[in-house]
């Protein structure tokens, strides 16, 4: 009684059903928000790998790996190439 | 097999059972009165196995010998007038014949489920085996699960357990096997009945039925089977049962019901509790009819000594408590890429990435969530405008669509910022999983409630389907269309023939965890080990309900 009483003066119901009308429109920007972080942080790890130490170790594991799986022909090339660019 | 049937049998037996426990005043189908009645049963349950667990073996007959009497009582004048003669109608025998093909269809999709095709790893310890043989128990206090050991036993996700347990107490499979069949049984069952309501409205548009429900489980048929496979599946099952009540039943004061599945699905899982007892009360709150004041006593009692337990049980390590995401934390980004390791399995896993597997994360993720929560705002909007134009805003469709909308937004800001403590993983990867399944039942509704163009169906099959392609998942690799994400691996097991002591395995020394999961099958005693090497193979990530130092 007192509900609809209050309701039907303040048109709170109104009110209510517009904001959750919109309500999918908030949730909608902090989706693109949460995509957003995700890409961003993909990013940000290729531009700066040292910024999570976990993650960091990983990657350098894995390129240790993989450089260790390669045939020692493929071992020189690649030495050959970073001499040329780093070191001369 | 014929154990297997008996094993059903008996599970039927005790699911009518529960229907006679519930008031009559709360309005309800008969199968969502059984099902609110065992999960109800189930939550009682819990704190007794905690307090003494031995009184389990009284309170769980005494349970199911009242729901009969109570049933008795109220179906006493139709059981008087009970012919055979009406079980024979043309319309009774349609409906039979319906549901054996339906629930046929269903149990074929998930047959992977079932305990002669399942592969046992250790996290079935953990779920399941403490709920078997309840009538072993022989010692005082709380339940232990000697089999689990070391893997321990978390008290955030017990019901989902109990409820199988519960079901399975007279069963004469006792044993893993067991609570494996009772889960794919009471799957099976639960989903052929809800599609059994909507096929029978109208048999005309059986091909757009099928559609509407094949292309959503097409693009997210992996997270439903991640669902099924552990805890999540009483979650799950709750969701699709309330998203039934909500737009498939006729009963003109839901609200209660609503109500009553929300506050289920709040103590199924930790993660869901917050959001779901939120909106529980809001619609108890909105109910025109209050729930009878001796139920409202038992269920309250029953709320707050499990959230006791919750809070009372002494923890061997920092398991699941739920911490936040600090937002200004340098390498805030980068932690939250810690997901894929949840998320992106079945890719990422399959493809040797080594530390890079953090760099594709970030864009499968960025898939992921477009997949779920993009799609999820696109079929509520089209949904809530259909239903809304030119009508009240107080219709409680209303609010049975907000609930949800809300439910999301948790799902997504928990994603963001909520994490739930245990080596630095986000238990909250499950929140995006159960949300999976409420955009696929979205998809369903919009498919099937509105009246599309046949262009308009058609660009949304071509959608969906493309959308499916760009999936993080792998299609089409089990036998069946739902299958368990699990290989044959060290450490799992599978029985091919139920009641019998024959696996299969990759390796052929057992391993720790294979002669845990071998006993629990089986459903014998499994000797502790105390060798170190047994405690490194088997983590303990989760804790039993046991005195603290007094492992096994």
């Amino acid at each position: 009684m007192l509900k609809t009483l209050i309701l039907s003066h303040l048109k709170i119901d109104i009110w209510v059903a517009r904001v959750l009308k919109d309500l999918y429109k908030v949730m909608l920007v902090v989706v693109y928000f949460a995509i957003l972080l995700g890409l961003f942080g993909s990013v940000l790890l290729i531009l700066n790998p040292s910024i999570d130490d976990e993650i960091t170790r990983a990657i350098v594991n894995s390129l240790i790996s993989k450089y260790d799986s390669l045939d020692p022909s493929q071992k020189n090339t690649i030495k050959f190439i970073f001499n040329e660019i780093f070191i001369q | 097999m014929i154990l297997a049937t008996l094993s059903i049998i008996s599970s039927i037996l005790v699911f009518i059972s529960g229907a006679g426990l519930i008031p009559r005043r709360i309005p309800m189908p008969f199968f969502v009165r059984c099902f609110v009645g065992i999960n109800l049963c189930a939550l009682i349950a819990i704190p007794i196995l905690y307090i003494e667990a031995k009184i389990i073996n009284l309170i769980i007959p005494i349970f199911i010998a009242a729901g009969y009497i109570s049933l008795l009582l109220r179906h006493s004048h139709q059981i008087k007038g009970f012919r055979i003669s009406k079980l024979m109608l043309n319309q009774a025998i349609k409906k039979v014949c319906s549901l054996a093909v339906i629930s046929s269809i269903v149990g074929l999709t998930f047959k992977d489920f079932f305990p002669t095709n399942y592969i046992y790893s250790e996290h079935d310890l953990l779920y399941w085996s403490w709920a078997t043989n309840f009538h072993a128990i022989d010692y005082s206090g709380t339940i232990q699960s000697e089999i689990a050991w070391p893997l321990a036993l978390t008290s955030y996700h017990l019901l989902s357990g109990m409820v199988l347990g519960y079901l399975n107490y007279f069963s004469p499979l006792q044993n893993l096997s067991g609570i494996i069949l009772i889960k794919f049984a009471f799957i099976t069952a639960s989903i052929s009945l809800l599609l059994i309501t909507l096929v029978n409205k109208d048999r005309s548009k059986i091909f757009k039925f099928v559609l509407s429900l094949g292309l959503p489980l097409l693009l997210f048929r992996q997270e439903f089977s991640y669902n099924l496979l552990i805890s999540n599946y009483l979650a799950t099952l709750i969701t699709i049962i309330i998203f039934w009540v909500m737009f498939g039943v006729k009963l003109d004061k839901k609200n209660n019901l609503i109500a009553l599945l929300f506050l289920f699905m709040g103590l199924s899982k930790f993660i869901l509790l917050p959001i779901c007892t939120v909106i529980s009360l809001f619609f108890f709150l909105q109910a025109n009819r209050q729930i009878p004041k001796l139920f409202g006593l038992i269920l309250g009692s029953a709320w707050v000594f499990n959230i006791y337990i919750w809070v009372a049980m002494e923890s061997p390590q920092d398991s699941a408590s739920i911490k936040f995401y600090n937002p200004y934390s340098t390498n805030y980004f980068v932690q939250s890429l810690k997901y894929v390791d949840w998320i992106s399995d079945p890719l990422l896993t399959n493809m040797n990435l080594g530390g890079f597997r953090y760099i594709f994360g970030g864009f499968i993720l960025a898939v992921l969530l477009g997949k779920i929560f993009l799609l999820f705002c696109f079929m509520y909007q089209k949904l809530s405008r259909n239903y809304f134009i030119n009508r009240l805003p107080y219709d409680d469709r209303y609010y049975y669509l907000t609930s949800w909308l809300f439910f999301m937004i948790y799902s997504i800001v928990g994603y963001m910022f909520i994490r739930v403590d245990y080596y630095n993983v986000k238990h909250s990867a499950q929140l995006l999983y159960l949300s999976s399944t409420i955009t696929l039942i979205f998809v369903f509704l919009y498919l099937i409630k509105l009246n599309l163009s046949k262009v308009q169906t058609l660009s949304i099959i071509i959608i969906i389907s493309i959308a499916s392609i760009f999936s993080p998942y792998k299609l089409l690799d089990g036998f069946s269309v739902v299958s368990p994400m699990r290989e044959l691996g060290a450490g799992s097991v599978k029985n091919p023939i139920l009641g019998e002591e024959i696996f299969q395995q990759v390796n052929y020394i057992d391993t720790h965890p294979q002669k845990q999961l071998k006993s629990s099958i089986n459903g014998t005693k499994l000797n502790c080990s105390e060798n170190k090497s047994d405690r490194l193979i088997s983590p303990l990530y989760l804790f039993l309900y046991q005195k603290k130092g007094n492992i096994c």
